[in-house]
């Protein structure tokens, strides 16, 4: 298995760009801090600790909040808030645009019609404008951001997908499948995923740190996880109140998104020029 | 040319219908009564009644929606539930702040981000390209709220060179269009680098090259021009980033425009101006990417054939 | 053409004009606050943010010293008649107000019985007793008859509530308009109001005082965030800054070209509740308040306050503990009593519904969202989930407004569980702060408290013309019936920290939130 892993040109490509290295190990040490930072975390985020607004100390690591809360432990937890949120938006608009695009792009005709005016709509909305109408009636919370931001990501994956099927079902051995009368979905699962697979997952990269922004862009703006429970763009907005004095408070969130969204950002640039040689090239 | 014109203007019909459709559900469905929202601080039954009476509210959903359809593309957004002055006034008044604020970040991104990516892609994998990349890369990975408050903590607080806040003069605009100018610049040194690439990488640009034209003619003659088109389309979907990226970067400058508008509408349960918000920015949004379509056509005649 | 030309000699006069003002120099204080006015009609709104602003514009019949006496203003002098019950109010001659329009004995009874009709009562109902009559006696000489007798008229006149408003403009422009453009007395004139960002006030050049504007404009400015406020004081965009938080303020104070205020206030932040919601009955109150612990919150928010546990300090006239002592243990023993069982989420449950509950907050008080969200996780203590609602004043006032109004038109309880106020007394007793009498339903009170006699009876001999100690025993009585209701979960005092430029002079701060700007000026 590892043997013909190494052998695969794209991995090969992939270990060998500095690039991909630096940006893979930083999101991992991020998913760790997301699977295990409220284990890791030295107290409880949400309770009062200690005097508010104290500078970094041997007992808090990153000081303490407006309220005497350990920014270090909440920090952690807004790891796993984040990557939790980003995830599931991802997947949320990967399957329901993913569904959408091979149903289009497959059976064409009139439910493609439809499918892409419905991707029209909802790209009518430009960026976090749709994951704010949908917050307007579904109100703020955790789940409901998962939503909002998912649905936001629908019509991307469903134009791409959609676009990807057309293509490949023209191609010789989808055709030839076709003509050996194999059913609908076993034609999809068998042939067009797995080609399917690279652009999707460079495009979910760069979604995942979409994602992400717009989490901590809704919790900042107070309409996405709710206080007391602890977000990045929460703990920004929080920050903010106190910048003149306290300008850490801010800070240390405000870095860690962007540290994680420039990873991730860059790991899909090193996936896409690894799957895609020939843009490469074309530039030497 | 103007039957394509025509052909793209019915195409935006049912995208305007379901823009409509949406914002309509975003009032109609989230709780409350809007008839007593409506009716103001002094409403008793009769005047709630009459209220429900006047908006139509006593009519079944479909008639509801048409109604609202008729008013709104007669520009009647209704009334604030808050403040009780009409929508359009409100959004009319967001709107300049907004355009000012959009405009210059729009210059920005033209006047930075196209260069950064040409940069970029005359001298791919060079000194010149990586360090274009990671600024762009910086630009689209930066929470555009969070680089707002460095700017304040930088020129503001430990400068005291510009102010933090709302409007006034030209110097107000200055950290929020550079905030909002941010990302747009990212994005579209990324995507210019992307279309140069793939223009330089053509034929008929090696063909160029090949037969002796110096590089700079090239890129220039060849490379841009039909980059181009490309380019007008990445900074008309730019418009997008701009428009959304307004909301954040408008509370974080407590700037009073359509973003900030729309975030405390949506605090204050302000639905006919969310309503009315989220609209007006859909259908600038769509309009201008259907100028961008019909330029592009008149650009390059191949589109309308298709 | 002949159109042209006009337009032409209007932009030069426009020019002609603006460069002449820059050539006189013209001085401007310019005050930033965290909010704006709600809008600029006396008779509809009073909460501060409002009345800072329209009490530079209009004055009431009587003003006073920051000691809390009471001194002439458009009243010189003033006489109980033998009835008991009525006041005969002497006016100042010869007063006009900013469009020109005279101010006499018909102005005064327009406003009062604008103010108090029982049909569409004004802001300043909830505060008077009824009035049976106004009666002008002459051109400069009023007689008000009260429904009862009160030791507090004269005071409650004084207030940033009962404002004398332009009566001939008002009726000219109609209410709305009014609420755009007022005119009145006082020493600065409105000049124009751009919504959310600011308000801009010129110099009254009439105006009757010996102490009157000494600057030539002021400009309210809106800066909702603090730090930014703080800011724009350091670079010299505004000259004077309200609601400095603590900790900006250690960092202003010392510093040069700064001076600073701290000034303890008769303004307490409460919670309040909708005491007809069905999941806010009087036992959930109780563990509520319980459940509050107040050293807790002063740690938190520090120099911006200090704990509180009634209607404004020890000192006021009037003042009773009514808060209830901080014990987890009674506040869950009332919450099982109550029904709500606490389930493995650590939230409390009852009939399948959380004890989910909301506060609408406006925020504007520095340290009340970390006094808010405090309270929050005290609550969680005892399985209570609160969710803080940040709105603007005006959604804030508008939310509370029609719920007070479906209750008492219709009985129909609103859907708003909590909120966060900061009142302040403006009389010196804290009966400016407490409900009017319930059972005759002439006024309608936000917490939706029912009708109780006694508290009504005790409320009558709380206000009336009685000695000191039955007037205390009264208030004592009220303060029991306040402490069973606990509709009203007092956090803190608020300190009042203010901050402007040295070129300032003539300020005081007041700590009755009466802002006066006669006399301010702003040097070089």
């Amino acid at each position: 298995m590892i043997a013909t892993l190494k052998e695969n040109p794209i991995v090969r490509e992939l270990v060998r760009s500095r690039i991909a290295q630096i940006s893979a190990a930083v999101t991992a040490i991020y998913v760790v801090l997301a699977l295990f930072g409220p284990q890791i975390a030295p107290y409880d985020p949400t309770q009062l600790q200690t005097m508010p607004r104290q500078g970094p100390s041997a007992e808090h690591w990153f000081g303490t909040d407006e309220l005497g809360r350990d920014i270090f432990s909440r920090m952690l937890v807004s790891a796993r808030v984040a990557m939790t949120v980003g995830f599931v938006a991802v997947a949320i608009g990967f399957v329901v645009g993913g569904i959408m695009g091979i149903v289009a792009g497959f059976y064409r005709g009139w439910a493609d019609s439809v499918i892409m005016r419905v991707t029209d709509v909802l790209l009518a909305f430009p960026g976090i404008l749709l994951a704010l109408a949908v917050i307007t009636f579904l109100g703020p919370g955790l789940v409901n951001t998962m939503i909002a931001i998912g649905i936001g990501g629908i019509p991307g994956y469903a134009r791409l997908v959609r676009g990807e099927v057309l293509s490949l079902v023209e191609r010789d051995h989808v055709t030839a499948a076709r003509g050996l009368g194999a059913g609908s979905v076993r034609l999809v699962a068998k042939h067009l995923f797995p080609l399917l697979f690279s652009s999707l997952l460079v495009y979910s990269t760069a979604q995942l740190a979409r994602a992400i922004l717009a989490e901590a862009g809704l919790s900042y703006l107070g309409l996405g996880v709710q206080p007391p429970d602890p977000s990045w763009g929460g703990m920004i907005s929080s920050g903010q109140r106190f910048f003149l004095t306290s300008p850490f408070m801010a800070i240390y969130p405000g870095t860690a998104i962007m540290v994680l969204v420039f990873a991730l950002n860059l790991l899909g640039d090193a996936l896409r020029d690894a799957l895609n040689p020939a843009l490469r090239r074309s530039g030497g | 040319m103007l039957v394509f014109v025509g052909k793209r203007i019915l195409e935006l019909l049912p995208v305007l219908f379901g823009v409509l459709l949406v914002t309509f559900a975003v009032t109609r469905f989230t709780p409350g009564d809007p008839a007593i929202l409506m009716a103001g601080e002094d409403a008793n039954q009769a005047l709630i009644e009459a209220t429900r009476v006047r908006l139509g509210l006593d009519q079944p959903i479909p008639t509801q929606f048409g109604l609202y359809v008729i008013r709104a593309v007669q520009g009647d957004l209704g009334v604030s539930y808050v403040r009780s002055v009409p929508v359009t006034e409100l959004i009319g008044r967001a709107l300049v702040p907004t355009a000012q604020l959009a405009g210059i970040a729009m210059i920005i991104t033209v006047v930075v981000g196209i260069p950064l990516g040409i940069v970029s892609a005359v001298r791919p994998d060079s000194i010149w390209d990586f360090a274009a990349r990671i600024v762009s890369l910086i630009g689209v990975s930066i929470p555009n709220f969070f680089f707002g408050l460095l700017l304040i903590l930088l020129f503001s607080l430990a400068l005291g060179w510009l102010p933090s806040y709302g409007t006034g003069t030209w110097r107000h605009l200055i950290l929020p269009a550079l905030t909002l100018g941010t990302f747009s610049v990212g994005l579209v040194a990324r995507l210019t680098r992307a279309s140069m690439l793939d223009v330089l990488s053509q034929d008929y640009v090696r063909t160029a090259r090949a037969k002796g034209l110096r590089g700079v003619t090239v890129v220039y003659k060849h490379g841009l021009r039909n980059a181009a088109i490309a380019i007008v389309t990445i900074l008309g979907l730019n418009l997008g980033s701009l428009l959304s990226g307004s909301v954040l970067t408008e509370v974080v400058f407590a700037y009073p425009g359509l973003g900030r508008l729309l975030v405390d509408a949506i605090f204050n349960r302000d639905y006919a101006i969310v309503q009315g918000a989220i609209l007006v920015i859909a259908v600038i949004y769509v309009l201008v990417n259907l100028g961008v379509d019909l330029l592009y056509a008149s650009v390059d005649p191949r589109i309308r054939v298709e | 053409m002949r159109m042209s030309l006009r337009t032409v000699a209007a932009s030069l006069a426009a020019i002609v004009l603006t460069v002449g003002s820059v050539a006189l120099a013209q001085s401007t204080l310019t005050i930033a606050r965290p909010a704006d006015v709600n809008d600029l009609n006396p008779f509809r709104n009073a909460n501060n943010a409002t009345s800072e602003v329209t009490y530079q514009i209009h004055e009431g019949l009587t003003t006073f010293t920051p000691d809390v006496e009471i001194q002439p203003a458009l009243a010189t002098d003033w006489e109980l008649l033998d009835d008991g019950v009525t006041w005969r109010l002497f006016l100042r001659e010869g007063v006009e107000f900013h469009t020109g329009n005279p101010f006499n004995a018909e102005v005064v009874k327009w406003n009062i019985e604008r103010m108090l009709n029982p049909e569409d009562p004004g802001v300043a109902s909830g505060l008077f007793a009824d009035v049976r009559e106004v009666t002008v006696v002459d051109e400069y000489t009023v007689d008000v008859e009260l429904a009862e007798p009160s030791g507090v008229f004269l005071a409650l006149l004084g207030a940033p509530l009962m404002m004398m408003a332009d009566m001939e403009h008002f009726e000219a422009v109609g209410e709305s308009e009014y609420a755009s453009n007022p005119s009145g007395t006082g020493p600065f004139a409105f000049e124009s109001w751009d919504p959310g960002a600011r308000v801009t006030l010129v110099a009254n050049e009439n105006y009757w005082g010996d102490v009157g504007p000494e600057v030539d404009r002021v400009v309210f400015e809106v800066i909702p965030e603090s730090s930014a406020r703080v800011v724009a004081l350091r670079t010299g965009e505004v000259d004077m800054t309200f609601a400095v938080p603590a900790d900006q303020m250690d960092d202003l104070v010392g510093r040069d070209g700064i001076q600073a205020w701290r000034t303890p206030t008769l303004r307490t932040v409460f919670i309040e509740a909708n005491t007809q919601h069905h999941r806010l009955t009087r036992n959930v109150r109780h563990a509520l308040s319980h459940a509050v612990n107040r050293d807790q919150i002063s740690t938190i928010i520090g120099d911006n306050g200090s704990p509180a546990v009634g209607h404004g300090p020890p000192e006021t006239l009037g003042f009773y503990d009514h808060s209830l002592p901080y014990d987890v243990e009674a506040a869950n023993a009332l919450l099982d009593e109550e029904g709500w069982e606490l389930g493995n989420d650590g939230f409390r449950h009852k009939d399948g519904e959380r004890l989910d509950l909301s506060i609408l907050a406006r925020g504007t008080t520095p340290g009340e969202v970390e006094a808010l969200q405090v309270v929050q996780l005290q609550w969680r203590e005892i399985g209570v989930n609160l969710s803080i609602d940040m709105v603007d004043a005006a959604a804030w006032v508008s939310t509370m407004e029609n719920g007070a109004e479906a209750w008492a038109e219709s009985r129909e309880v609103p859907d708003h569980m909590l909120w966060s106020s900061a009142a302040g007394i403006r009389t010196g007793e804290v009966g400016y702060l407490l409900n009017r009498p319930m059972c005759h339903q002439t006024t309608r009170n936000w917490g939706l408290v029912d009708c109780n006699p006694d508290y009504d009876e005790a409320f009558l001999a709380s206000q009336a013309p009685l000695p000191m100690d039955e007037r205390e025993a009264a208030y004592e009585r009220m303060g029991e019936i306040l402490q069973e209701w606990q509709q009203r979960i007092p956090l803190f005092h608020v300190q009042n920290n203010t901050a402007a430029g040295d070129h300032v002079s003539g300020f005081e701060v007041n700590p009755q939130d009466m802002l006066n700007l006669r006399g301010v000026s702003v040097g070089q």
